[in-house]
């Protein structure tokens, strides 16, 4: 495992939501990220996915456990390790013209970061900005321009544009093609895709939409109500789901054949509020499959073809070296 | 944009792109701002010439605004008076705008105890009512206009702090700031460059209109005698002068006035055109 660029070990985040209540947005989460890897993090609204991301970043709270990228430990938030973060790991916004500030035309916003970071030599600057804006699919003459000025696209190539400038090892993208136009999304999709592949780069992907998860990502993880239901490789989750929610959610997918219909049964209900997260199981009150045990314990990873399930309908999981790291939380 | 510039034909007024307030108050300003320096060619007499021959007349030919009991022209001293009040209109407002905007810039980012410590320091000086306090502090130093100004500074800021404040905190959690956080930007950076850049344009309207009450305020501080000191041609002066001819040559009160209703006007519309400006670009 030493080979991995991000290893997130137990994280949550809880937020206090006044009257001594907490929400437990992130609840425990666990995983590993390969350099050059994409990891695409699905689920619903108000599951926790965009609060991992930025714990993730430390641009968010974090309340307990461990990020360690590259081999450094950040979540202790000493400055050496958040400067190492901050140079190498970068974000992709939802709305692309809230990420960048209406004050700045992009060629200056993509200029700061080469200025900051000392990226490249002074003489040198216009000439990547340039370069990075192509790199993107902009023209370079765009560069005087503000974000009003621009289309939902072209600022969201901007965004892209300005978090490449940091050369990153690891992006994450956090909903960013959501708030785009379907013809758009795919090219910002085709995109990420080339420049993943020519830069080496690592990807979390953050999204709901899981047609343009399983275009993307080399892995998936489900979550539901702040934690990882299921883990695994693209094509394993979408073509064999294990646990009950991840086979809701695929069915949910719409299929673009008139004979299919709409899914024959919907996932009933609303997720319970992470103000007061259910005992054992979160999913049990909505799981078609529930039994007694669902109700008392909280499901451990086991890993069933290739996948990592928290689920009781699977056999128990074996103690071996994999397990360790995955503590109890009742 | 520049497009659209550019191919309107060359003739054609580019004003016509402003809103109507901005134009007339830009006009009423720039009258004043160019009477006011070219005040020794314009008015027709001195500001403090006596002519006690033609003391207390009425509007005339000669004296267009009348004179005073001391046989000076009133139009002139409007003239000449219009250098103090606007001089005291800029610098009584640039001073708290600076220090209302730094203070509140950096307690809305910096968040907890200098947030609470700021804000509590707003609290105590907006407890006060505010001519009360500008007497107080004025009175400690002594009357004149650099007292004046201190005392503006002193009071004045904290309108600036609670506006630039809550616009901060608003910011803060925009996007694009945490996305300047994202690429490792320092607070100083991400302060200066990204948020305050961004909130400014709610307190350059303010300050427009605070202008006005910083003129008026000026006005009454000299009116009680703690601002600029007689004989010198100041609104405020003329007009607490005027008080013991009020029944008897109302044009000593009246006129001193008026220039100040006037200035008042231009700079709300301005403020208001300004606004208005602003405002669309968000």
């Amino acid at each position: 495992m030493s080979d991995s660029l991000l290893r997130v070990d137990d994280l949550q985040v809880h937020f206090l939501a006044g009257k001594g209540k907490l929400v437990r947005a992130v609840n425990g989460v666990t995983f590993d990220l390969k350099p050059g890897e994409t990891l695409g993090l699905v689920g619903e609204s108000g599951c926790g996915k965009s609060t991992l991301g930025r714990a993730i970043l430390k641009l968010g709270p974090l309340t307990a456990g461990r990020v360690s990228f590259d081999g450094i430990d950040v979540g202790t938030g000493d400055h050496a390790g958040i400067a190492q973060l901050r140079r190498e790991t970068a974000m992709i916004f939802q709305d692309p013209y809230n990420a960048l500030n209406p004050r700045l035309s992009i060629g200056s916003a993509i200029e700061e970061v080469l200025r900051v970071h000392r990226k490249v030599p002074p003489e040198r600057i216009k000439a990547r900005v340039a370069e990075l804006m192509q790199l993107v699919g902009l023209a370079p003459a765009l560069a005087g321009r503000r974000p009003s000025a621009l289309s939902g696209g072209q600022c969201q190539r901007a965004g892209i544009a300005r978090a490449l400038a940091v050369e990153p090892k690891l992006i994450i993208a956090d909903e960013c093609v959501a708030a785009l136009d379907v013809s758009i999304q795919a090219q910002i999709i085709n995109l990420l895709i080339e420049l993943k592949a020519r830069m080496n780069l690592a990807l979390i992907f953050i999204a709901h939409d899981l047609g343009v998860v399983r275009r993307l990502c080399d892995r998936v993880a489900v979550m539901y109500l702040g934690r990882i239901v299921e883990e695994g490789a693209t094509e394993d989750v979408f073509d064999a789901p294990k646990h009950p929610y991840t086979k809701a959610l695929m069915r949910a997918i719409p299929e673009i054949d008139p004979d299919c219909g709409l899914p024959a049964d919907p996932l009933g209900g609303e997720p319970p509020s992470p103000l007061d997260i259910p005992k054992g199981c979160a999913f049990h009150p909505r799981c078609p499959d529930v039994m007694p045990i669902c109700r008392e314990a909280l499901p451990q990873n086991r890993f069933v073809g290739g996948c990592a399930v928290a689920c009781h309908l699977y056999e128990d999981p074996t103690t071996n070296s994999e397990q360790e790291r995955e503590r109890i939380h009742a | 944009m520049s497009t659209a510039i550019a191919s309107r034909p060359g003739w054609l007024p580019r004003f016509s792109k402003h809103p109507l307030p901005l134009l007339l108050g830009a006009g009423i300003i720039g009258t004043i701002v160019l009477l006011a320096i070219l005040a020794p060619v314009v008015a027709p007499y001195g500001p403090i010439a006596q002519n006690l021959e033609v003391k207390l007349q009425p509007p005339s030919v000669d004296h267009l605004f009348g004179t005073d009991n001391f046989g000076r022209d009133i139009l002139s001293r409007i003239i000449w008076g219009a250098r103090i009040d606007l001089q005291m209109g800029i610098i009584g407002v640039f001073f708290p705008f600076l220090i209302g905007t730094t203070v509140g810039a950096i307690a809305g980012y910096a968040g907890r105890a200098v947030d609470a410590v700021a804000m509590r320091v707003v609290d105590i000086v907006l407890a006060f009512p505010f001519l009360v306090l500008m007497l107080a502090i004025i009175a400690i130093l002594k009357p004149g206009l650099t007292s004046f100004y201190i005392a503006m500074a002193l009071v004045g800021w904290v309108s600036y702090a609670r506006l630039i404040r809550a616009q901060v905190l608003v910011a803060k959690s925009a996007d694009y700031v945490t996305a300047a956080r994202s690429l490792g930007y320092s607070h100083l950076r991400i302060l200066f460059r990204h948020i305050l850049p961004n909130v400014l344009t709610n307190s350059i309207v303010f300050s427009m209109s605070d202008v006005v009450l910083v003129v008026l305020s000026g006005a009454a501080i000299s009116y009680l005698g703690l601002g600029v000191q007689p004989p010198t041609a100041e609104w405020g002066i003329m007009i607490a002068e005027g008080q013991n001819f009020i029944t008897t040559a109302w044009w000593i009160t009246a006129f001193p006035g008026l220039a100040i209703v006037v200035m008042a006007l231009g700079f709300s519309m301005l403020a208001d055109g300004l606004g208005e400006k602003l405002g669309v670009r968000e």
